[in-house]
């Protein structure tokens, strides 16, 4: 059944091998709501990997799965070097005036022409959708269109989200959606004046079958491994997770091995090049697999406003061992009861000692972690939270 | 008609910034395509050093591609822009609607006629005003330090020919040395601003 009027999800990337749980998150619930008979726009820039923002795809308006895709030059003609100064300053946390915070903000990925089209079309779309904060397209889009916007802001404790600069975003937009209640909690410590929201949730696809002994053979894997799936960067503590497993398994002789899945290029210290295997960027199907094989799975990031990978690791029946300073992966673990939690180094390599010395025990305890999985992560309930809250909304305009 | 809007852009979304998207967009509602150049990075197409000689050749150049270059009045102040102006076809003048023509008015109430309305009116009215403080100090040192704006160097640039290349090796030699006063003097104004809102809460928490 054809629902009231178009909506727009405004992703930094979009398309095939694009790496990121904030875009995997928006294109899933773009391509429910048109499977739900919602007319969708994707309005999204033509790059892939969002260091460079190279044009890896063509500009210009394709159909894909449902929905049409509007994409459009992401513009790098900066030498970003205002950016980089006043990160270390964000980071120092030291005060910055406004200015400079704006001066940071355009100094990156800017997309004129995403401008243009909602300037001229933004009042065609009952909502936009807008994911994360932290991106200029987000930033910008969100904030020309005011009550007709919605915002899904993937919000961390970060320093950048002390930035004066986003308090008008998180409080003009018509409403922001969450995707877990430490996240809105965090929110409203942040923005006293936040605009209208709710806790949407968010949601991961149930994997028909998984092939744990078919990925080892793929793979040549025979031992015991922990699994880390993500952005290999500094910003989700990959080095700090690189460092600490290292210096674990060689000081206690675990006999675990480190699989890693992601995008960005790694490097592995030569100590460590028979403990890690970096599998680079691989099919979801084979991901699951990887989920499904390994002894346990580790979150090290301390920003994490949903964590995807998690429920993924607890689907597969495997026990998730994550960083406590993401508040969010630390409440996952607890109302599971299916995840340890490490907060300092030490605490870390007695999870690793746990998974290599008690394996049946770290299934046992990952067990209760697939119907938590199911229940907190359904898109089926995601989307009946969405449209109940985009139906209000329009009838509160009539 | 081709058109170039000069003028500051959303982002940030002032006033201003605001008026000029509106004015893009009611420039194309006219059937003109409009291309926009602001004087720094932003969501318009191009941007460009205003007030620096050096972006003359790059600003003359893309006047010339445009039937009629509309300027932000504000922005006339810059000499560079107002000599590569010079090479356009046709040059409009734009004025970013006032503040003062959008403040709100207050609405006018219509005061009751019997005593106890009155007073509750004049009691609801004073409520909206901060109250005098009971010690009879009338002077508020957190309003005034609040008014005070963070410390921020001014940008290293110039209309002078060649100043503002001495300007920006005069910032870099000495950033060593004077920034991290401008960041100190920055943290104690925040520190002063805490103290006296601390001071100014009534539980004084």
């Amino acid at each position: 059944m054809a629902r009231p009027g178009r909506l727009a999800f405004v992703p930094a990337r979009y398309g095939p091998g694009v790496v990121g749980g904030a875009e995997a998150m928006l294109g899933e619930i773009a391509r429910g709501l048109a499977g739900r008979g919602w007319d969708v726009d994707v309005l999204t820039t033509t790059a892939r990997d969002h260091f460079s923002w190279a044009a890896e795809f063509p500009a210009g308006v394709t159909r894909e799965d449902g929905v049409t895709v509007h994409r459009f030059p992401a513009v790098v003609d900066t030498p970003r070097r205002v950016r980089a100064a006043i990160n270390a300053a964000i980071v120092a946390r030291q005060p910055i005036a406004a200015a400079d915070q704006m001066a940071w903000l355009n100094d990156d990925m800017r997309v004129p022409e995403l401008f243009d089209h909602l300037l001229e079309h933004g009042d065609g779309y009952r909502a936009v959708v807008f994911a994360p904060y932290l991106f200029w397209p987000a930033y910008v889009g969100a904030q020309l269109l005011g009550e007709r916007a919605v915002l899904v802001p993937c919000l961390h404790d970060e320093p950048e989200a002390r930035l004066e600069i986003f308090r008008p975003l998180f409080e003009s937009v018509g409403r922001v959606w969450f995707l877990s209640e430490p996240e809105r909690d965090l929110a409203r410590t942040i923005f006293p004046a936040l605009a209208e929201h709710r806790v949407v949730g968010s949601g991961v696809r149930v994997p028909d079958r998984y092939d744990p002994e078919g990925f080892r053979a793929r793979h040549g894997i025979d031992g015991p491994f922990v699994l880390y799936v993500g952005r290999r960067e500094r910003n989700k503590n990959w080095d700090h997770l690189l460092d600490t497993f290292g210096r674990a398994v060689t000081r206690s002789s675990m006999p675990l091995s480190l699989v890693s899945i992601g995008s960005s290029e790694i490097s592995v210290p030569n100590a460590l090049t028979d403990r890690v295997i970096d599998l680079g960027v691989v099919t979801d199907a084979e991901r699951d697999d990887a989920f499904a094989a390994a002894d346990a799975y580790v979150q090290p990031s301390a920003y994490e406003s949903f964590s995807r990978t998690m429920m993924e690791a607890w689907l597969a029946g495997t026990l998730v061992i994550a960083n406590g300073a993401a508040a969010v992966s630390r409440w996952h673990c607890e109302r599971s009861d299916a995840g340890l939690v490490y907060d300092d180094d030490a605490e870390f390599e007695e999870c690793l000692r746990f998974v290599a010395e008690a394996p049946e025990a770290a299934r046992a305890i990952a067990k209760a972690g697939r119907s938590y999985a199911i229940e907190a992560a359904s898109w089926v309930t995601v989307l009946d939270t969405i449209e109940a809250d985009l139906t209000a909304a329009v009838s509160s305009e009539r | 008609m081709r058109v170039l809007f000069v003028t500051g852009y959303p982002p940030p979304f002032d006033a201003r910034a605001r008026a000029a998207a509106e004015h893009v967009r009611a420039l194309r509602a006219d059937g003109h395509p409009v291309e926009v150049l602001s004087p720094a990075p932003s969501a318009a197409h191009h941007h460009s050093e205003l007030g620096a000689w050096r972006s003359l050749p790059s600003m003359i150049r893309r006047f010339r591609r445009f039937d009629r270059v509309v300027v932000e009045e504000e922005l006339l102040r810059a000499a560079p822009l107002r000599a590569g102006l010079r090479a356009a076809r046709a040059v409009e003048t734009w004025r970013a609607p006032t503040a003062a023509s959008a403040r709100p008015v207050e609405p006018v109430t219509v005061w009751p006629t019997d005593r106890d309305g009155a007073m509750a009116e004049i009691r609801a009215r004073a409520g909206h005003r901060p109250a005098p403080r009971a010690s009879g100090v009338h002077d508020d040192p957190g309003a005034r330090i609040r008014q005070v704006p963070p410390l921020v160097l001014p940008e290293p640039t110039s209309t002078r020919p060649g100043a503002s290349t001495v300007q920006k090796v005069v910032r870099r030699l000495t950033r060593w040395q004077v920034d991290p006063i401008v960041g100190r003097v920055n943290q104690m104004r925040a520190a002063l601003i805490d103290q006296f809102e601390t001071l100014e809460r009534p539980d004084g928490r």
